[in-house]
Parts: structure tokens; sequence; C-alpha cells
């Protein structure tokens, strides 16, 4: 990855080159040579590897994915407060864990693999906690959405959103993954580790048990 | 075709009724939250590199061991020392009440551990896999070679707290 460093007097060169990236459609800045990365993130990588362009390079790379991490947390755990906590963990540990990155998967597959590896290790701790705590009453979903403030969906969507919440915790990943980030299977696959069939069954599945809870609501 | 068009086809497709909602976004976040975030990541991870490593003994002696269990070949020898030391202790019960008391001979019980001990520890390990990825593999179906491998994809995944917390 040496042939992506920059030296001190081309960061401004760089920095303008992501904004152009951004700014067009999103294959026209697709290179060969690195695997699959886009323009703009070869040049937030490129910050990131010098010393004097890294604090630049974190702050433009949570500029760029903040808000699609964000939504892709909030739809797994609900609670803003919890989606914050999480995305927070998760930047910070691609930060510190950024110098292992190799580029042999997307930067963005890469992102949302800690992200769902925060998320559903929270979850678990939540359940935990949920689950020896006696004050731990549960309302229901629904009810508990009608009084978020941070909720403004209609009865379906609220319907939809506790749908998704009784799938097990990975299921949910791969339903929220799909349904509303329409990523592909293929990099699916590379966010779970696990195989482009596997992920097409568990979505299946995920599918079928949500168009049975609706079913169910109605009776 | 356009991608998103076939992802909404094959929902259609499994489920019309759940292709028909709007998938618009339904939560909201608080006024700036965005604006403000990359602020308080940089700031969080500004105070971060400023704290010490943690000093005392005992947090010493438990980064010193999770180290060693990120690098399989150690876990391995690890694994070795613990199965050993489980061994002796078998061993080392008498061959009267203790062993009557289990209604087992020492030979069975040396047998059930020397079976059982990796399997165990191979799947205390696998329910720690934060991707969830070995959650349904059962580990009789799998080579040694697969669940070595396994493994060591599951500890390089793992976070320092869940495994410190296993320990």
């Amino acid at each position: 990855m040496g042939k992506y460093r920059k030296s001190p007097d081309l960061v401004p060169i760089v920095q303008f080159g992501l904004n152009l990236c951004l700014y067009l459609p999103s294959n026209t800045c697709k290179q060969q040579g690195v695997r699959e990365q886009s323009d703009a993130d070869i040049l937030i990588l490129g910050l990131l590897r010098e010393r004097h362009s890294r604090d630049r390079g974190f702050r433009i790379l949570v500029q760029q994915y903040q808000e699609r991490l964000y939504w892709h947390v909030r739809r797994l755990v609900g609670d803003h407060n919890d989606a914050d906590d999480v995305v927070q963990n998760t930047f910070v540990k691609v930060i510190k864990g950024i110098a292992r990155f190799k580029g042999d998967a997307q930067l963005y597959t890469w992102l949302y693999r800690i992200a769902t590896n925060e998320a559903i290790t929270f979850l678990k701790a939540r359940k935990r906690h949920q689950a020896v705590s006696l004050n731990s009453a549960d309302l229901g979903l629904e009810e508990k959405l009608k009084a978020d403030v941070f909720f403004e969906g209609d009865q379906v969507q609220r319907r939809l959103t506790a749908a998704v919440d009784t799938l097990p915790d990975k299921q949910k990943a791969v339903f929220s993954l799909r349904y509303y980030d329409e990523m592909s299977y293929k990099d699916m696959a590379r966010v779970f580790g696990t195989s482009e069939g596997a992920l097409k069954a568990s979505y299946h599945h995920a599918v079928k048990k949500i168009e049975a809870f609706f079913k169910e609501a109605e009776v | 075709m356009d991608e998103k068009q076939t992802y909404r086809d094959e929902l259609r497709e499994i489920a019309p009724e759940l292709a028909d909602i709007d998938r618009q976004n339904p939560f909201r976040v608080p006024p700036g939250y965005f604006r403000e975030l990359p602020d308080r990541i940089m700031a969080r991870i500004a105070e971060e590199e400023r704290q010490p490593v943690r000093g005392t003994w005992l947090d010493r002696q438990i980064d010193l061991v999770v180290r060693i269990l990120r690098h399989p070949q150690y876990a391995l020898a690890l694994a070795s020392l613990t199965i050993v030391l489980a061994v002796a202790a078998v061993m080392w019960l008498p061959n009267g009440e203790d062993a009557v008391a289990l209604d087992i001979t020492t030979e069975e019980a040396f047998a059930y551990v020397m079976n059982n001990i990796d399997s165990y520890e191979a799947y205390d390990l696998m329910a720690l896999d934060p991707s969830m990825t070995f959650a349904e593999v059962d580990l009789m179906d799998l080579e040694q070679s697969e669940v070595d491998e396994a493994l060591e994809i599951i500890l390089d995944d793992i976070d320092d707290a869940t495994l410190e917390e296993y320990y």
C-alpha cells in the first residue's frame, strides 16, 4: 500500500480529490490495483497512514460513514442512546484497528462487520442484564415506541420494528442489511464471514417470520 | 436490471405484503447529532490515547494472558497444560471413597477428561464468537484443522472485555 503514501504537500490535493469523489457517481472513482476500494476510501486510507494527516483522516472517515453505521446500529438496538454508545465504540475500535486493515476487503464491509459485532455484543449484554433485573417488565416494544420521542413511525412501522425485534440477533442484522441497506449478498458475506447461500436462507427465514408476525397481529 | 429492484423483487416473491410496506426510516436523532458526533468521537479517542495503560499487577497479568491466547500455538499449549493438570488431579484422587461416590473408576474419569475437555473448551470459545458465524456449527462435524481455524477466527474477532470476562 506504499504507493498511496502522500507527502505532506499533497494532503490538500488529497482532500480536494476526496471532495471531488464524494460528488461523483459511485463507480466513477473506482480504480484498478486496490481490491474494490472506492477512491474516497483509498484517499481516506492514505490520510490515515500518515502521522501528520491521521486525525484528519479519522474525522473524514467518521463523517463519511457515521450515518450509515448509526442507522444500521439503531435498527438493531432500537434506542438512540444505546445506538450512540455502540457507534462510538465502533469508531474507536475502527481507529485503533485501522493498522490491521490490509485492504483485502472493502473498507465499508469491514466497518459494517465491526459495527454489527459491536451491536450484537451489546444486545447479548443487554439480554443478560434484563434476565437478572427484576424491574425489566417488558411493556412490549410497540408500546415503548409510541412513547419514544425519537420514533416517528406509524402503526405499521411500529409493528414492523417490533417484528424485526423478535428475530435472533444475527438474523436481525441479516434482515436489516438486506431490507433497509439493500446490501448485496456478496458484501454481506464479507460482513458476516459466511457464505452467500447461508445468508440467503437466513434472510428468507427472517422475512417469513416477519410476515407471520404481521398475520398473527391481524387475527 | 437495477440491483435494488432485484432485491425488491426477491422480497415480493417471498412476502408480497411486506414488499408493499413503505421503507421510510421511522427513527429520529436529536437535532445536530450527526454534526456533533465526529467531535465527540475525536474527543473520546484523544482522551483514550491520554489514558495510561492499566497499571495494576492483576491487569497486567490479564493483558498477558489475553495476548497469549491470541496466538493459537500458545493457546494450544495452555490448553495442553490444563489437560495435564486436570488429568493429574483425577489421578491424584484415591480409588476409594471418592471414586465410589461418583460411581466411576479412575480410568473412566481419565477417559472422560481426555475425550471431553478439548470440545468443552472449544464449545465455550465458540459460544463467545461475536459474529456468531459458528453458532450453529456442531464441532463433531468438523475436522480438527477446521476447529483450529474456527477458534483462530473467533480469537481474532473477540474483544478484550469479553475474553477477560470469560477467563
